[in-house]
């Protein structure tokens, strides 16, 4: 309970923080429009060449691309604030007044920023799905969007851990402000349908870097074409690797030697 | 001036080796043709695309992955950071323009690229037999010159936007704009050929084709001698039109940056 107070502490700061700057706000949400805009003509372009791709029609892909977007505003919105914050404060020695917090300094270090202009994609993200949603005609079944819902949970989840895994190599390798660009590079991977790729491709963004786990899948789930089998995977490989993720995070803060100490 | 810039690149040099871990991850982060690759020959299983089957994606995207190391660019952000915090002033009290630093820096990594990863595409390229047939020294040569003119191309109209920041907070912003911009027009999403003629107009006017695109299409030899002409004069004109931004730009803002007692 304590920390959900906290947390809401924290974006509630960094909300009337970011209103001070309105200028930006315009910024963002033309940049974040121009990049939805781009994804759409992403697809577009491929549709208009061949009428599907596998099993995927131009309207599922958007279902895709919907959820691409929508995860994309999440992570930007509440993880990638604190990566960029953390990574230079390891550099300057910084990171110690983390440390020295009455709190636990994982949820620290990984929550206390958010940038709200980027909620902006969350939105825009949602209305895609609505309207693929409704260009399929498809009302998902109460079944089908718990598991959608339990898989976009886990998907969470899997990229707060991936992130926290890479976050955690600043430790040692302390210059690596541009290791996010990996993980987006990986990430664009996302924005097809994981079919669309060859068999091992597809076993790798499946099970090594989870990214068919984060747009893929959900849009599997609501669609009516993912068995139990899979929502559960997804549910594991999350809890996997939250555990991993912080067991890391213990172990390179027992062998952290800051700045002062 | 030759002699300042050999001083530079050694220095810079030291510097990539000293973050050699940041140069790779920014190597191997430069995906996104091969993930276009990817799906392309998903959709060229069941018959070629407009000209371009299988082998001839395979050809288009690891040259383009090839020209695309060869003519990255970041000095946005670093004139964006020199001139918010100030950290152009001790640049500018050096005797050589500031500018030549940002060039000097480029060409260490790009020294770098090419010892590293341009070896390794050109053996896959020689692996999978997709080296383009035909390619003699006169175009090998031509490639060469125009993948030199697109990094130039490049560096100059992402100097300009930096440039911005001397007014402006949001020149990053603009900044990627411009590079979806690229994305599009200049061949990254899909080969420019497999657009309909209205978008392939539009990219022979705009410079996103020169940056990118064109020296592609020079190495796989499909442009008509007219076409090629018509090209390479669009290049030359566009580089000369942001190399004359860049200069305006620049001395405005120095004028500025000076009226604000930095």
């Amino acid at each position: 309970m304590r920390y959900l107070k906290l947390l809401a502490i924290f974006y509630k700061n960094c909300l009337l923080t970011d209103l001070e700057y309105r200028a930006n706000f315009v910024m963002n949400l033309l940049t974040s429009v121009f990049w939805v805009g781009f994804s759409l003509i992403g697809i577009g372009v491929f549709f208009h060449q061949r009428a599907t791709i596998g099993s995927w029609n131009y309207d599922k892909a958007l279902l895709v691309v919907g959820l691409f977007v929508l995860f994309e505003g999440l992570i930007d919105s509440l993880f990638t604030p604190n990566i960029q914050r953390m990574v230079e404060e390891i550099r300057l020695g910084t990171f110690d007044f983390v440390l020295t917090r009455p709190v636990n300094s994982q949820f620290l270090a990984t929550l206390r920023y958010f940038s709200p202009w980027k909620l902006a994609n969350v939105a825009m993200g949602a209305a895609i799905c609505r309207t693929a949603l409704n260009r399929l005609q498809v009302s998902p079944s109460l079944a089908q969007l718990a598991a959608g819902s339990a898989l976009m949970a886990s998907a969470v989840v899997i990229a707060y851990s991936l992130w926290l895994l890479m976050l955690t190599t600043a430790f040692w390798f302390v210059r690596i402000d541009n290791i996010t660009e990996l993980f987006w590079a990986v990430y664009e991977t996302g924005r097809f349908p994981v079919s669309v790729y060859p068999g091992w491709l597809q076993g790798v963004l499946s099970f090594v870097i989870p990214v068919a786990f984060i747009t893929t899948f959900p849009a599997a789930a609501v669609l009516g074409k993912v068995g139990a089998a899979t929502v559960f995977e997804g549910l594991a490989l999350a809890a996997a690797l939250f555990t991993a993720s912080t067991l890391f995070w213990r172990f390179a803060l027992r062998h952290y030697s800051s700045a002062s100490s | 001036m030759i002699r300042s810039y050999i001083a530079l690149i050694k220095a810079y040099w030291q510097v990539v080796l000293e973050y050699r871990a940041g140069m790779v991850i920014w190597i191997l982060s430069n995906t996104l043709p091969l993930v276009m690759l990817a799906v392309w020959l998903a959709l060229a299983a069941e018959g070629p695309v407009g000209r371009f089957d299988a082998e001839e994606f395979i050809r288009y995207y690891l040259i383009l992955l090839l020209v695309r190391q060869m003519t990255t660019v970041w000095v946005v952000w670093d004139l964006d950071r020199e001139i918010r915090l100030g950290e152009l002033s001790p640049k500018l009290l050096r005797p050589i323009d500031p500018i030549h630093q940002h060039v000097a820096f480029n060409w260490a990594d790009k020294l770098f690229r090419l010892l590293t990863v341009v070896p390794l595409i050109a053996m896959v390229l020689a692996a999978t037999g997709a080296w383009p047939e035909q390619a003699g020294a006169g175009r090998l040569l031509l490639f060469a010159a125009s993948t030199l003119a697109a990094w130039t191309l490049r560096f100059l109209s992402q100097f300009s936007i930096g440039t911005l920041s001397f007014w402006i907070t949001q020149s990053l912003a603009l900044n990627e704009l411009f590079y979806a911009g690229l994305l599009m027009l200049g061949g990254v999403i899909a080969p420019l050929d497999l657009f309909p003629d209205l978008v392939r107009q539009w990219a022979t006017y705009l410079p996103f084709r020169y940056m990118l695109s064109l020296p592609v299409e020079i190495l796989l030899g499909r442009l008509s001698p007219s076409d090629l002409a018509l090209a390479l004069a669009m290049q030359a004109l566009w580089l000369l039109l942001w190399f004359t931004a860049y200069r305006l730009l620049w001395k405005a803002g120095l004028k500025r940056y000076g009226a604000v007692g930095a």
